[in-house]
């Protein structure tokens, strides 16, 4: 920071889901600062967005934005405009735009295909997104597949049952890009040490959440994800955007 | 391709193959049968519509229903519960920046702005090429982006006005070109104040060789002793456009006119591409795509014919006048 670099580089143009990756920020934050009661009653509606505990979360974002987005590489025109797979690539450039970048598992990628002679490990690690209340501490937000069953029968059970067993999830894994949530998987089957760490990280959390937004109905993670650009765009318009919020939020549930 | 699928039943191959144009001759043979039952006078007044029957039905079903059925539709809630017009309230409530009201004024700035441009370019390219040796190649570049779908019109323009910080070499071609000037890059699709206007930008480049082509027609269809005698008289250029060339091509010009407004009031795929309405973008068939996959059918619908109120005086505006050019001929 004294060196006069942005800390951060964040993108979220991501066509018309633009927004998503600061949901995902802002996601965390709630888990991490008020507890997994509120995340529940908050993604299940209950929790309004004006609440205390939610707006301090997007208030807890604002300081890591800084004032006018000053801690982020390019500002709100770039963290605006740059689709979220190139998010990460101002950590590479020479000399670094930035230092840090917040993101899902599957942006190791991006960062190798995107950028030259980059490799996992020498050119970037990981750390997990820090505690912001000790009383939560070890929380985390993920994301996954879902399977549905759409006729029970005995057979599709027991293909629903086969594909949650390690030896299923090793299949995956190999692939690349993938974590398997299943605490008995053997971990050397990851194919690099970052995927592993990540995977340790995940099974070894204290509190895991599932992605607030993704559960979310349709109409409220829509709202959710443009208020993340409202909010990008001028953070001190927070209260009338939680106040669309609550107003979406309202008709949403039912 | 796999036909061995289309091989597997054949009796339903025999059925189509022979089944469908049969289906076809007995029904015209039949209906020629009722109609010579009848007497001579009624003959001319019944017999088109048993031809048209098939097709009258077809529209019907597909076109004629669908509007009925969305009018309906537009009554009930997500859970199907009769709401009456509820659904309208929402979308037409909290004027001048609630419900649909930022879609509604977003629509007639592609109304009015989309169809000027592309008139005032249209226009002046089609009176420019008229009379060079090289008009073919260049009506053809002009028209050639109305080959390609508008998602993918929508894909070129967003790179077009890519953003790289400043300092940083620009990846967009306009940010690029004022870099070249040495000003500084600025956004332009995320940016409410300009994105609108970036947008019909973009939708005036993909559909002016629409207007174009129209029109350099219909100014190859001013019969040039009018122009000589004009010449004659000795009016300029100018005076000659604005006085004999511009009223002559008036009625082209309103039909052309009539069908950029249409387009105006559907413009989406640029629209749900590039900002997906976001950055006060939003326009009236994004906004019901978006109601459509939550899914929320009863405001969607009601979209859908807040949007269909609004064409209809086009749509008759536009049949009266194709008829007066029909006329003219």
């Amino acid at each position: 920071m004294g060196r006069g670099t942005t800390p951060w580089c964040i993108a979220v143009e991501s066509q018309a889901a633009s927004g998503w990756p600061g949901s995902d920020w802002v996601k965390e934050i709630v888990l991490s600062q008020a507890g997994p009661d509120v995340y529940n009653s908050w993604w299940q509606g209950k929790t309004k967005w004006s609440d205390p505990a939610i707006k301090a979360a997007w208030q807890t974002w604002g300081t890591v934005l800084g004032p006018g987005n000053a801690n982020v590489y390019g500002g709100k025109n770039y963290i605006l405009s740059t689709n979220f797979v190139n998010g990460g690539d101002g950590l590479f450039k020479k000399p670094p735009k930035c230092y840090m970048h917040n993101q899902a598992s599957f942006i190791t990628d991006n960062f190798v295909k995107q950028n030259a002679g980059v490799k996992a490990g020498d050119d970037f690690k990981f750390f997990p997104l820090p505690d912001v209340n000790s009383q939560f501490a070890g929380a985390h937000v993920g994301a996954g597949d879902a399977f549905s069953m759409l006729k029970d029968t005995s057979q599709a059970r027991a293909l629903i049952k086969y594909l949650t067993t390690p030896e299923a999830q090793a299949i995956w894994v190999k692939r690349g890009g993938k974590l398997s949530p299943n605490k008995s998987f053997d971990l050397a089957n990851y194919p690099d040490e970052i995927t592993k760490q990540v995977a340790q990280v995940m099974t070894g959390a204290k509190i895991f959440a599932f992605d607030a937004g993704d559960l979310m109905p349709t109409d409220m993670r829509n709202q959710y994800w443009k208020a993340v650009l409202d909010f990008v765009s001028d953070q001190s318009k927070l209260d009338s955007i939680l106040a669309k919020l609550d107003a979406v939020q309202a008709t949403a549930y039912k | 391709m796999d036909l061995s699928q289309l091989l597997a039943d054949v009796p339903t191959l025999v059925a189509v193959i022979i089944g469908v144009p049969a289906v076809l001759a007995a029904y015209i043979v039949g209906g020629e049968y009722l109609v010579r039952l009848l007497p001579d006078k009624l003959r001319p007044s019944v017999r088109p519509w048993i031809w048209v029957g098939p097709a009258l039905a077809f529209v019907a079903a597909f076109l004629v229903y669908p509007v009925f059925g969305t009018a309906y539709r537009s009554l009930f809630d997500k859970q199907d519960n009769f709401v009456g017009l509820s659904n309208y309230a929402v979308q037409l409530g909290g004027f001048p920046s609630g419900g649909a009201w930022i879609a509604i004024r977003n629509n007639l700035y592609w109304l009015v702005f989309f169809t000027l441009l592309v008139l005032i370019f249209g226009l002046l390219f089609a009176v420019l090429t008229d009379r060079v040796p090289y008009e073919s190649p260049i009506k053809s570049l002009i028209f050639m982006p109305m080959a390609i779908s508008f998602v993918a019109i929508a894909l070129i323009w967003k790179f077009m006005y890519s953003y790289q910080p400043p300092g940083e070499p620009q990846t967009g071609t306009i940010n690029a070109v004022l870099s070249v000037f040495h000003q500084d890059p600025r956004l332009w699709v995320q940016d409410p104040n300009v994105a609108n206007q970036a947008l019909i930008v973009a939708g005036v480049w993909g559909f002016v060789g629409f207007a174009l082509v129209i029109l350099s027609a219909a100014l190859k269809g001013i019969p040039g002793d009018l122009l000589e005698a004009a010449r004659v008289d000795g009016a300029g250029e100018l005076t000659i456009f604005r006085r004999v060339i511009f009223p002559l091509m008036m009625p082209t010009i309103v039909v052309v006119g009539t069908t950029l407004v249409i387009f105006a009031l559907k413009a989406f795929d640029i629209v749900y591409v590039m900002t997906n309405g976001n950055y006060d973008t939003d326009v009236l068939a994004n906004r019901m795509y978006k109601l459509i996959t939550i899914p929320d059918t009863g405001n969607a619908a009601a979209v859908a014919v807040v949007l269909v109120v609004a064409v209809i005086p086009v749509l008759i505006f536009n049949l009266r006048q194709f008829r007066a050019v029909e006329a003219r001929r």
